[in-house]
């Protein structure tokens, strides 16, 4: 209670130091949380985007001509390519096929101005696999028949946007000039869930698309998401995959051709990280700069504790003398000395929880903004990202712990050089 | 029977260019109950054998036995632990830590006895606070005290921890004299009616006279 009462009083003696210390400490703190949630924003589990960790997705093919110099990629597959890596993996729960495009196409009701909206093509198997919430209707069972019943699914938004209500199960829409009938209405999803958002959906008929393609085809329309069963590891997945592709490789060998396997499917964090297809997601670099960004921003608070800490101690030697001389062991002048900095640290934390929290609520559309790719024209309701996905405990816990770690460690030199001073010298000396 | 004995204690204190001999083969021997004052001009080594015999400083040969212990056989934390237990010290500059309150520096040396509970340290404080005529003040901070107060603050701080010796330097030269006066006058009772040893450094001849030995000192050499 004494070392409380006393770094309040060396507090509020010592405010620009103390100021310095805490805003420092605070800012690293908002700093390492800022960085923690945009790579959060890609990873954390948040509706329909609920099992993230169990979602893979196959996506493009890079094909070579050595011989020719010729060197493709694309981003999509035919369902050909989409089925021979894809289908019928071990340890795979679901699968569904979808288009890799997701058009900016014109959407009314008859009568009005068309404005344009982002759509998705899906099979039935993408509304198993993500977890929509369904505010009118329910998502398509038959991608064919839905297909060719044009059926689609709006999104609360949209269907705000046509109709100026949420239930509109059975009305028409014109998409295209085109007329569909609506299915469903699902709740918004943010344009920062690549994977899911869409202002509407159609049905995608797979089957259908079979007769379309020829055989030497290899760049189609196609992207497959795959749910992985429980307890599965992707490296499970990418290690059939890989042989998939080597297996197609020796085929095109025959032809001077090869494919180059890039580690598909790509996990929710390699899906964050930009790449083409014709280039592997190097995550050991991206943790890499990840740890050293995070490093650097708490050695700054660490650096400052620790001149603070000397500068404070300079002025305190002589208390320091008297309590030696009174019976304190160096142990006991170490632990008081760490024991205030903690108190720095948690109200520094705190500070920046709240700097944190404050900049979440007032400035979350920024992250809203940055990561959409759509420059929708639907004033996407719900849509900001989520508090609950972008605030995580743990990682508030996490940047605290390392934050205190190293100013414990900024400290202990300090306050172990204060604690072995000789008690007489320090009592007779003045600042 | 002897609670402090010094044999043959020097003390050199060494810098790379120059070495300085303090105290010279000094030998010392201070009965319990004893008021002892240390007399000599300036740098003649009376602070710094009163910094060795608090055990604040360790000589560079020879041996100091308190309470019929050999210091120099004891850890750094022993060290510590006997201080708190046995030696009070009353500082000239008073030394009180300015971010405490009266209560909280009175009570510093208890706060190292862990088995003592935090209403027994209050209790002993305001006993001794009480005594010393200063309940009044027990909120107070330093910098809201004269200078006797603080001094009495500080005698406060060090017979709480009811120690058996109590050292003093010059703890009435910061004082005017009626304050230094009333300072004495308490060191006085201290020996008296507690019965605790006292050692003073002082310049005042005349307070030196009020105790029972003057040890006089020049050179870093006990003359007397």
């Amino acid at each position: 209670m004494n070392y409380f009462k006393q770094v309040i009083y060396e507090m509020k003696h010592q405010r620009m130091m103390t100021w310095v210390a805490i805003s420092g400490t605070a800012l690293s703190i908002f700093l390492v949380m800022a960085f923690f949630i945009t790579d959060n924003i890609s990873q954390v589990d948040t509706a329909p985007e609920t099992s993230r960790s169990r979602v893979l997705l196959g996506k493009g093919i890079h094909e070579k001509e050595p011989g020719k110099g010729i060197d493709n990629s694309g981003m999509t597959l035919t369902l050909r390519m989409a089925e021979m890596f894809y289908k019928d993996l071990d340890g795979i729960e679901k699968i569904s096929f979808v288009r890799g495009d997701k058009p900016a196409e014109q959407l009314s009701v008859q009568g009005q101005e068309p404005f344009v909206a982002y759509g998705r093509k899906v099979d039935a198997e993408f509304w198993k696999i993500f977890d929509f919430k369904f505010i009118d209707g329910k998502p398509f069972e038959d991608s064919k028949a839905a297909s060719a019943d044009r059926s689609v699914i709006l999104s609360r938004s949209a269907a705000r946007r046509l109709f100026k209500e949420d239930n509109v199960v059975g009305r028409e829409i014109e998409l295209r000039m085109i007329p569909f009938h609506v299915v469903g209405v699902v709740e918004d999803v943010s344009p920062l869930l690549d994977n899911t958002y869409g202002d509407y959906f159609t049905a995608l008929d797979v089957e259908g698309m079979r007769s379309g393609e020829n055989e030497n085809q290899i760049f189609g329309s196609l992207n497959v998401y795959l749910k992985m069963k429980d307890g599965v590891e992707a490296d499970h997945i990418k290690k059939q995959v890989k042989s998939r592709y080597k297996r197609l490789g020796a085929t095109m060998a025959r032809e001077g051709k090869d494919v180059v396997y890039h580690e598909q499917p790509y996990t929710i964090e390699e899906q964050g990280m930009s790449f083409g297809s014709n280039n592997t997601p190097d995550l050991k670099n991206k943790h890499r700069i990840q740890w050293t960004i995070y490093t650097i921003l708490l050695l700054l608070p660490a650096i400052n504790l620790s001149s603070m800490t000397r500068s404070r101690l300079r002025h305190r030697i002589s208390e320091i003398g008297v309590r030696r001389a009174f019976g304190a062991r160096k142990t006991d002048i170490i632990g008081q000395l760490l024991g205030e900095n903690l108190l720095i640290t948690c109200i520094g934390g705190l500070i920046g929880l709240i700097l944190c929290i404050v900049f979440l609520y007032l400035a979350s559309h920024l992250f809203f903004e940055i990561g959409s790719k759509f420059e929708t024209s639907l004033d996407v309701l719900n849509a900001r990202p989520d508090f609950s996905m972008l605030f995580r405990w743990q990682n508030f816990l996490i940047a605290f712990v390392l934050c205190f770690v190293m100013n414990v460690i900024s400290a202990t030199v300090p306050a172990w050089k204060a604690s072995r001073k000789n008690p007489a010298e320090a009592i007779s000396e003045t600042h | 029977m002897e609670i402090i004995t010094l044999k043959d204690v020097s003390k050199v204190y060494r810098t790379k260019e120059i070495e300085t001999l303090a105290l010279e083969n000094v030998n010392l021997e201070i009965r319990e109950g004893e008021f002892v004052s240390m007399m000599g001009p300036s740098g003649c080594g009376k602070s710094t054998l009163l910094n060795i015999i608090g055990l604040l400083d360790t000589p560079s040969t020879g041996t100091v036995s308190i309470l019929n212990t050999e210091m120099a056989k004891l850890s750094d934390s022993k060290l510590s632990a006997f201080r708190n237990e046995n030696i009070g010290f009353v500082f000239q500059s008073f030394h009180l830590i300015p971010s405490l309150n009266v209560i909280d520096n009175v009570a510093l040396p208890l706060s190292y006895r862990h088995s003592m509970s935090g209403s027994e340290r209050k209790k002993r404080v305001e006993e001794v606070l009480s005594h010393l005529g200063l309940s009044h003040r027990m909120h107070h901070y330093p910098s809201q005290l004269s200078g006797g107060q603080c001094q009495r603050v500080a005698i406060a701080r060090a017979i709480v921890g009811d120690p058996k010796i109590v050292l003093a330097d010059e703890p009435t030269g910061n004082l005017d004299s009626k304050m230094g006066q009333e300072v004495m006058e308490i060191l006085h009772k201290l020996n008296r009616e507690d019965g605790r040893t006292i050692v003073m450094v002082t310049h005042n001849e005349q307070q030196a006279q009020m105790t029972d030995r003057i040890i006089r000192f020049f050179d870093g050499r006990q003359v007397q």
